[in-house]
C-alpha cells in the first residue's frame, strides 16, 4: 500500500477529498488528483500509476481516453460515476470495478482493493 | 231503205248466235272480281262467258288454271277459230285483240301501240253488233277506261250494261267511267251479276211481255201518261214498236214481267220512272258519226257558210236532241278547222239541245274515254282535245262554241235564224204526227237558205215544199223559200215542268195538234167560219180558229195568253163585260158594231160571247162590213172588176205585214230569251268551276286547320313540360309567345302577346337587353349573358338565339332564362373555401404536393419549395427534394416513401434540412397514395416545419439530463460532505450543525437557479449575497465588482469557499463584532479569470490556527480553489484576513 501511487480523477472537489481521505487512511502512500481529463492525461503521461478512481464526466468530456491510456499501461481501473453503464464499460474494460454515485467512500476502497488483488476478497 | 222514215233503227236482225254471249271485261283487280261473279255460277243457264282482261303480251296467262278451279263453268282460253259454246267462260289469250265473226272468235294483232289498246272496247264493239240485244256487257274492276266506249254499241244494240258497283271494286277507274257514260243499266256487286244475268235472259224467251193490239196501246197509254206526270216528259209521240221494245227490255231488267205489276211498281218508283226515261230517251251518238257524210257536210255546207257569212254576223248551228254531245263537238271542230284553213274566222254558235238534263250535263262536261279518241280525224285530235290519262277533254277553244240547253222540241220555243240545224237519230222515235210538226218548225227556225242534216233513215215527213235535198244519201237537205201553207202555230199550251209527284191529268201538249190536224171539218171550218177563240175561267185562250189578227194581237211562244191581253183596241173595252155577262146569265151575249182598230185599219165587228161545257166559254167575230184601211201605202190600185181580188190581195198584203210583224216580235223575244239563257249558262258554268275550286280549297284548308291543331297541341304541351323561362319575339320585337316561369323575368300577362317587349317591365339587371336582343336579329348571332334578379336573389345565364323560319330566314328571337341560382351559390362557396384553405395553409406555412407516380414530377406550391429551402425550377421531381434532405435522413426518408409507393400506403417522416446559415430545419412529411379512376398513380401530401418542436425536445432532453447530472453530483458532494465533516467534528451537536450549515448554504446558493433554467448562470455579487447573508448582519459588507457570470459548476466551490471564509471571519475574524468591516472586491483579469479580494477589518487578527475543523475548513477552501483552477493567497494582518482569490470560471460545454 505504501508503494501505491492512486490517482484520483474527479473534478468536484469534496468528492475528491472524501476519497482522497479514505484512501490516505487506507495507508496508500502517493495519491495524487486530476480535476479534467487534460489534467489526468498529462499526470499519467508523466507518472506512473497503479491504480486510477475515473469519474467519466468531466468538464473537459469524457475520462474513456484517459482510461484507456491507464489500461494500456496495466493500471488498475475503478469507474466512479453518476453514468456509469457497467455492461459496455466492462466490456470495453474487463477487470475494471464500478462504482456508482452516491456511494460511500468505503465502497470504492473496496472495489480498489479487488482491482488491487484480484481473487482476494479481504482488504489487506 | 224508204223515204217515209218508218223504218225502225236497227233493222230486223238476226244474232249470229242463238244464246246469250256475256262479254266480260276486267283489269287490275279482276281476277278477284270474276271469281266473285262467277264461283256460284250455274253451269246449265245456257249463257256464254267471255273474259277480256288486260294481260302482258309477253307472258302465258295463268287465267284458265287459275278460274277453272272456282267456277263450275268450263274454262277454255281462246285460239283461233275456236266456236263460242255456252255454259262456258272463254277468256282472252295474252298478245291479241278479239272479236266474233260469224259465230267464231277471231284472234287479230293489235294496230295500237302498248299503251293505246282497247282490247275490251274492241271485243264489244264487235259483239253488239254480232249479237244485238242477245248479249250483256259486264265491266269489272280496272283502272282506265278501256270498255266506257264498248258498251255504247252494246246499249245501243239493245244489250244490258252490268257495272260493278265502284266500293266493291279494287280499281274503280273502269266501273266509274263506265257509270260516267250514263248508259249504265245495272251498279251492282258482283256476287249478284250472275243471276242477274240468268234471268234477264230467261224472261226474253217468255215471248211478249205486254199485251197486243188494244190491250197493248192502253198499257202503253198507262204507261206513258206515268211517265208524263213523274218524269214530265210525254212519250206519245214516240213510235208505238220502240217504246215497247224498250219497255220490254225494262221490264225485264227491273224483273217485274207483268204488265199491270211493271205499270204499278213504275207509279210508285220515281227512280224507275226516271230510268224507263232514260231508256227511252237513248239516243246513242258518237264523234263524227257516218264519217263521210260529214266530209259531205263540210263542202256543201260548212265551207260555203264559212266563206259567204260576213265578219259581223254569226254562223249559228241548232243540234236538237244532242244527247252526250259528240255530235254538237263534231260540228264545232269542223267549222274551226275550216274556219282556220280559210282564214277567215267568222263566229260561229252552236246550241246544243236534250230533254235529258243528264245528258246535257255530261255533255257540258266534255270528258270522253279515250277511245272515242279513234272517231275524231287525227288532224282535229292535237287542236280540238286535250289528253287526261284515261279520258280526254274537248279544247275550250270549241268548248266555247257550243251552248248545251234543256229544251223539249215540241213544247219549247224554237230557236231561229239558224244556220244549219243537225237533228240526226231522234225524228225516227218519234211518230209521223210529231215528225209532220217538227219538219215544218225547223222550216221556220232556219233563216232563207239554211240547211237540214238528218240521220240516215231519216225523212223530212214528204214536206218536199219545205225542203230541198242536197244529197238524199247524206239525208242533207235544204230549206226552200216558200211560205207555210197554214201559220205556224206555235205552242200555247200548258207548261207542265217536271215533277216527282204524280198530278192530275192534265191535257197532253199534243192536244191542239190533235185537234188541228185530226180532223178535216177544222179546215173548212177554219177558212170559211167567222174566227172564234176559246177561253177558260180564268180568261186565257185555250183554243182558236181562223184569222184572229184583226181583232187579237199575237205572242206566239209567250205563256201568257190572256184575252185581255190580246185584245186589240176598240176591242178590249168590250170584251170584258161580255164575258162578264156571259158567264153570269150562263146565256150567249153579243155586242154589235164594234170598232176594232190594228195598226192596218178598223174592222167594224161583232162579238158573240158563247159559253161552252166545263166552264169555257167561246167568242166569235163576225165581220160587218169592209175593213178600212188606214194607210194608203197599202193601198193597191186594181180594176172594177178586180175590187174583191184587189180587196182580197190587200187583206193578204195586211195579213202578211201583221204575220211578219208578229214574227219579227216573236224573233226578238225569242233572242232575249236565248242571250238570257246563255248568259245563264255560262254563269252557272263558271259558278260551277268556282265551286268546285273553293270545294278543293276547303279540303286543303281543313286538313291545314287540323294540322295546326295538332301542331298548336304539341307546342302549348312543350311549352309547360319544359319548366325553363322561354320568351319568343319577332322581328320587330313583338312579343309572340312566353312560358309561364318566364314570369320571374317579365311580369307578364297573358294579353302581352302580341305587344312591345320594350312596354314589359324587366325584373332582371339587364339594361341592354333590347339591344341584345336586336343585335341577335340582325346579326344572325346569338348573345350570351349573366344576369341577376332586381334584388339579386336569383342568378340565370340568358340566352338569346335567332329565331328562324321555315325558310331559313330570321324572324326574330328566342329568349331563354335558366336559373343558376345555385349553382352559382355553390360556386362562390367553393371559391371562398379554396380560398380559406390557401390561406390557412399559407399562414400555417404548410406546402403541398402532388406527385405523379409515373413520371415522379411533383406539382407543389410556393410554400413546399421554401420549406425545402429549394429553388424555383420549372420542373420538379422527386429526386431534387430528397437531394435536399440532410445526408443522415434521406436513405431513411426515401426508403418510407418507396415503401408507401409500393405497398399502397401512407408514408410518413421526419427529417432536417440543412440550411446556408449552418442551421437545420426539421420537417415533417406526410403523404397519401390516390389511385385515381384513370389509372394514373398519384401521391396526394403535406409538409410543415417542425423545428420549433424539434428543438424545444432537444432542449428538454438535454434538460433532463443535465437535471439527472446536477442532481447525482449533488448528493455526491453532500455524501462527501458529511464524511468529511464527520472525520473533523468532535461532538455531533457540533457536527450537526457545521453540516447543516455548509449544506444550508450551498441550498442557498442554489436557490438562486431556481427560476432560472438550468443551463443559466447565475451573476457573482448576487452569489456572494445570498451566502453571507446568515453569517451576520452586524457587521457592514461591502461588495462590489464588474457583473460576472458565474456558471452553475462553479456554484458549488465558490459557495463552500465564501461559506467557509464568512465562517471563519465570524469566527475569527472580521465579522465577529459590531465594528467589524468587511470588504469583497473583485474583477476580471485580462487573461479571464477573476481576483477577488477579500479584506476582513476586524477587531482581532485571527492567527488562523486552532482546530482541526479550522484546518479542515482551510482543506475545503483550498480544494475548491483547485476545483476553480484558481489560487488563493493569504494574509493574516492585525485587521484581519486579507485574502487573494483568483478564480477561473469553467466553460458551458458538457
Amino acid at each position: 500500500m505504501r508503494n501505491l501511487r492512486l490517482l484520483i480523477v474527479e473534478d468536484e472537489a469534496l468528492v475528491a477529498m472524501d476519497l482522497e481521505l479514505a484512501a490516505s487512511s487506507l495507508g496508500v502512500g502517493d495519491i495524487l488528483v486530476a480535476g479534467s481529463c487534460q489534467e489526468a492525461m498529462n499526470l499519467i503521461g508523466e507518472e506512473w500509476i497503479d491504480v486510477a478512481i475515473l469519474d467519466i464526466a468531466l468538464p473537459d468530456g469524457k475520462s474513456f481516453d484517459a482510461a484507456a491510456l491507464l489500461k494500456a499501461r496495466g493500471a488498475g481501473i475503478i469507474f466512479h460515476s453518476g453514468h456509469a453503464e457497467p455492461t459496455s464499460l466492462l466490456s470495453e474494460f474487463p477487470g475494471a470495478e464500478v462504482c456508482t454515485k452516491p456511494c460511500g467512500p468505503e465502497e470504492v476502497m473496496a472495489a480498489m482493493q479487488k482491482v488491487l488483488h484480484p481473487g482476494r476478497t479481504d482488504p489487506a | 231503205m224508204s223515204a217515209d222514215g218508218t223504218e225502225e233503227c236497227p233493222a230486223k236482225f238476226e244474232p249470229q248466235l242463238s244464246f246469250p254471249v256475256i262479254g266480260i271485261g276486267a283489269s287490275a283487280g279482276g281476277l278477284e272480281a270474276v271469281t266473285e261473279m262467277l264461283r256460284e255460277g250455274d253451269p246449265n243457264t245456257g249463257m256464254a262467258f267471255v273474259l277480256v282482261q288486260h294481260l302482258d303480251p309477253n307472258h302465258e296467262s295463268m287465267l284458265p288454271e287459275l278460274l277453272s278451279r272456282k267456277t263450275r263453268l268450263s274454262v277454255r282460253q281462246v285460239r283461233k277459230g275456236d266456236r263460242i259454246e255456252p255454259d262456258t267462260l272463254h277468256i282472252i289469250p295474252p298478245g291479241n285483240a278479239l272479236s266474233i265473226e260469224e259465230g267464231r272468235f277471231v284472234l287479230t294483232a293489235f294496230d295500237e301501240p302498248r299503251g293505246l289498246r282497247r282490247p275490251i272496247d274492241t271485243f264489244l264493239e264487235s259483239l253488239g253488233a254480232a249479237q244485238g240485244a242477245d248479249c250483256a256487257c259486264v265491266i269489272l274492276s280496272g283502272t282506265g277506261a278501256d270498255g266506257s266506249e264498248g258498251l255504247r254499241t252494246v246499249k245501243e244494240m239493245g244489250g244490258v250494261v252490268l257495272v260493278q258497283s265502284p266500293e266493291t271494286s279494287r280499281y274503280d277507274g273502269m266501273p266509274n267511267s263506265a257509270i260516267a257514260t250514263g248508259l249504265a243499266d245495272h251498279v251492282m256487286p258482283t256476287g249478284e251479276m250472275f243471276a242477274r244475268l240468268h234471268r234477264y235472259f230467261s224472261s226474253r224467251d217468255k215471248g211478249a211481255l205486254l199485251g197486243s193490239g188494244e190491250e197493248l196501246e192502253s198499257q202503253l197509254d198507262e204507261i206513258v201518261r206515268t211517265l208524263r206526270d213523274s218524269v214530265g216528259h210525254d212519250f206519245s209521240g214516240y213510235k208505238h214498236p220502240t217504246l215497247v221494245r224498250r219497255i220490254s227490255r225494262h221490264m225485264q231488267l227491273t224483273e217485274k214481267l207483268d204488265p199491270d205489276e211493271y205499270i204499278a211498281f213504275l207509279r210508285a218508283s220515281p227512280a224507275a220512272s226516271e230510268a224507263l226515261f232514260r231508256d227511252l230517251l237513248i239516243n246513242v251518238t258518237n264523234f263524227f258519226r257516218d264519217k263521210e257524210y260529214f266530209d259531205l257536210l263540210r263542202r256543201e255546207v260548212v265551207e260555203p257558210l264559212v266563206e259567204s257569212t260576213p265578219r259581223s254576223h254569226q254562223i249559228r248551228v241548232w243540234v236538237p236532241g244532242c244527247s252526250s254531245g259528240q255530235e254538237a263537238y263534231s260540228l264545232a271542230m269542223l267549222f274551226d278547222h275550216v274556219g282556220t284553213r280559210m282564214n277567215r274566222r267568222p263566229l260561229v254558235q252552236i246550241f246544243a239541245t236534250d230533254v235529258d238534263d243528264t245528258m246535257i250535263r255530261i255533255a257540258r262536261e266534255g270528258h270522253y274515254p279515250t277511245a272515242a279518241l279513234k272517231d275524231i280525224p287525227e288532224e282535229f285530235r292535237n287542236s280540238y282535245t286535250i289528253g287526261m290519262d284515261s279520258q280526254f277533254r274537248i279544247a275550250p277553244r270549241v268548248r266555247d262554241m257550243v251552248r248545251f240547253s234543256v229544251h223539249n222540241l215540241v213544247k219549247d220555243p224554237p230557236f231561229s235564224n239558224l244556220d244549219l240545224i243537225s237533228c240526226r237519230n231522234l225524228l225516227i222515235y218519234l211518230t209521223d204526227k210529231v215528225q209532220q210538226h217538227l219538219i215544218p218548225l225547223m222550216h221556220y227556225s232556219l233563216r232563207p237558205g239554211g240547211f237540214l242534216f238528218l240521220g240516215p233513215s231519216e225523212s223530212i215527213a214528204r214536206r218536199e215544199d219545205l225542203f230541198a235535198p242536197i244529197d238524199q244519201k247524206a239525208r242533207l237537205f235544204k230549206r226552200k223559200d216558200t211560205h207555210a201553207r197554214e201559220p205556224i202555230r206555235l205552242p200555247l199550251g200548258v207548261d207542265t215542268p217536271r215533277v216527282t209527284a204524280p198530278r192530275s191529268a192534265s191535257p197532253s201538249p199534243y192536244a191542239h195538234l190533235e185537234e188541228r190536224t185530226e180532223t178535216p171539218n177544222t179546215e173548212i171550218m177554219e177558212r170559211f167560219a167567222p174566227p172564234f177563240v176559246r177561253i177558260n175561267e180564268d180568261g186565257d185562250v185555250r183554243g182558236s180558229s181562223g184569222d184572229l189578227s184583226p181583232y187579237l194581237k199575237s205572242y206566239p211562244g209567250e205563256r201568257d195568253q190572256h184575252i185581255f191581253r190580246l185584245a186589240r183596241e176598240g176591242l178590249r173595252e168590250t170584251v170584258f163585260p161580255l164575258i162578264m155577262k156571259a158567264r153570269k146569265t150562263g146565256r150567249r151575249q153579243a155586242a154589235k158594231d164594234i170598232e176594232v182598230e190594228s195598226q192596218f185599219g178598223i174592222q167594224t165587228v161583232d162579238v158573240v160571247a158563247e159559253p161552252l161545257r166545263e166552264g169555257l166559254l167561246a167568242l166569235v167575230f163576225i165581220n160587218v162590213g169592209q175593213f178600212r184601211q188606214k194607210l194608203q201605202d197599202y193601198y193597191i190600185e186594181g180594176g172594177d172588176a178586180d175590187d174583191r181580188v184587189n180587196d182580197l190581195e190587200a187583206e193578204l198584203r195586211l195579213t202578211r205585214y201583221r204575220l211578219r210583224g208578229a214574227v219579227e216580235e216573236l224573233e226578238t223575244a225569242n233572242e232575249e230569251l236565248k242571250s238570257s239563257n246563255e248568259e245563264m249558262m255560262s254563269a252557272n258554268e263558271e259558278l260551277q268551276s268556282a265551286n268546285e275550286e273553293l270545294s278543293t280549297v276547303n279540303e286543303e284548308l281543313k286538313h291545314k286547320v287540323d294540322e295546326l291543331g295538332v301542331v298548336n297541341a304539341d307546342l302549348a304541351n312543350f311549352l309547360t313540360s319544359i319548366k325553363m323561362a322561354v320568351v319568343v319575339v319577332d322581328r320587330d320585337l313583338m312579343v309572340r309567345t312566353f312560358t309561364d316561369q318566364s314570369r320571374q323575368i317579365f311580369p307578364f300577362q297573358n294579353a302581352d302577346k302580341g305587344r312591345p317587349l320594350s312596354e314589359i317591365n324587366l325584373l332582371v339587371d339587364e339594361v341592354n337587353l333590347l339591344s341584345d336582343v336586336q343585335h341577335c336579329i340582325e346579326h344572325n348571332e346569338p348573345v350570351e349573358r349573366v344576369v341577376e334578379n332586381k334584388d339579386n336573389t336569383m342568378t340565370f345565364i340568358m340566352r338569346i338565339l335567332p329565331y328562324k323560319s321555315a325558310a331559313g330566314e330570321v324572324d326574330g328571337a328566342t329568349l331563354t332564362f335558366n336559373d343558376i341560382t345555385r349553382l352559382k351559390r355553390l360556386e362562390n362557396d367553393v371559391y371562398e373555401k379554396t380560398e380559406r384553405l390557401r390561406l390557412a395553409m399559407s399562414i400555417g406555412e404548410i406546402g403541398v404536393w402532388e406527385i405523379d407516380l409515373d413520371t415522379d414530377i411533383v406539382e407543389c406550391d410556393e410554400t413546399l419549395l421554401r420549406l425545402f429551402d429549394m429553388p424555383e425550377k420549372k420542373e420538379v421531381t422527386v429526386t431534387d427534394f430528397i437531394d435536399q434532405i440532410h445526408p443522415d435522413d434521406r436513405d431513411r426518408v426515401l426508403q418510407d416513401f418507396e415503401k408507401a409507393r409500393r405497398d399502397r400506403g401512407a408514408y410518413e417522416q421526419e427529417f432536417r434540412i440543412p440550411l446556408p446559415d449552418g442551421s437545420v430545419r426539421w420537417l415533417k412529411g406526410v403523404g397519401q397514395l390516390l389511385q385515381l379512376p384513370a389509372g394514373q398513380r398519384r401521391m396526394l401530401g403535406l409538409n410543415y416545419d417542425i423545428t420549433f418542436e424539434e428543438e424545444a425536445r432537444e432542449n428538454q432532453q438535454l434538460l433532463v439530463r443535465e437535471m439527472n447530472h446536477r442532481v447525482k453530483n449533488l448528493f455526491a458532494v453532500v455524501s462527501s460532505l458529511i464524511n468529511t465533516t464527520a472525520k473533523r467534528a468532535s461532538n455531533v451537536p457540533d457536527y450537526a450543525v457545521s453540516l447543516r450549515d455548509r449544506v444550508n448554504a450551498l441550498g442557498r446558493a442554489y436557490e438562486l437557479t431556481q427560476n432560472k433554467t438550468v443551463l443559466a448562470n447565475v451573476d457573482l455579487h448576487s452569489l456572494l449575497q445570498k451566502i453571507l447573508a446568515p453569517h451576520g448582519t452586524a457587521a457592514e459588507v461591502t461588495l462590489e465588482g464588474t457583473p460576472v457570470d458565474v456558471p452553475v459548476d462553479a456554484i458549488t466551490p465558490i459557495s463552500l469557499i465564501v461559506h467557509e471564509l464568512a465562517t471563519n471571519a465570524v469566527k475569527y475574524g472580521g465579522l465577529s463584532s459590531q465594528d467589524a468591516e468587511l470588504a469583497i472586491h473583485w474583477k476580471t483579469e485580462e487573461d479571464g479569470s477573476i481576483s477577488l479580494q477579500w479584506k476582513e477589518k476586524g477587531s482581532q487578527p485571527s492567527k488562523g490556527a486552532g482546530d482541526a475543523a479550522h484546518g479542515f475548513g482551510t482543506k475545503l477552501i483550498d480544494a475548491s480553489v483547485r476545483q476553480l483552477r484558481g489560487s488563493i493567497e493569504r494574509q493574516w494582518t492585525e485587521e484581519g484576513l486579507h485574502a487573494l482569490l483568483t478564480i477561473r470560471l469553467p466553460g458551458n460545454h458538457r
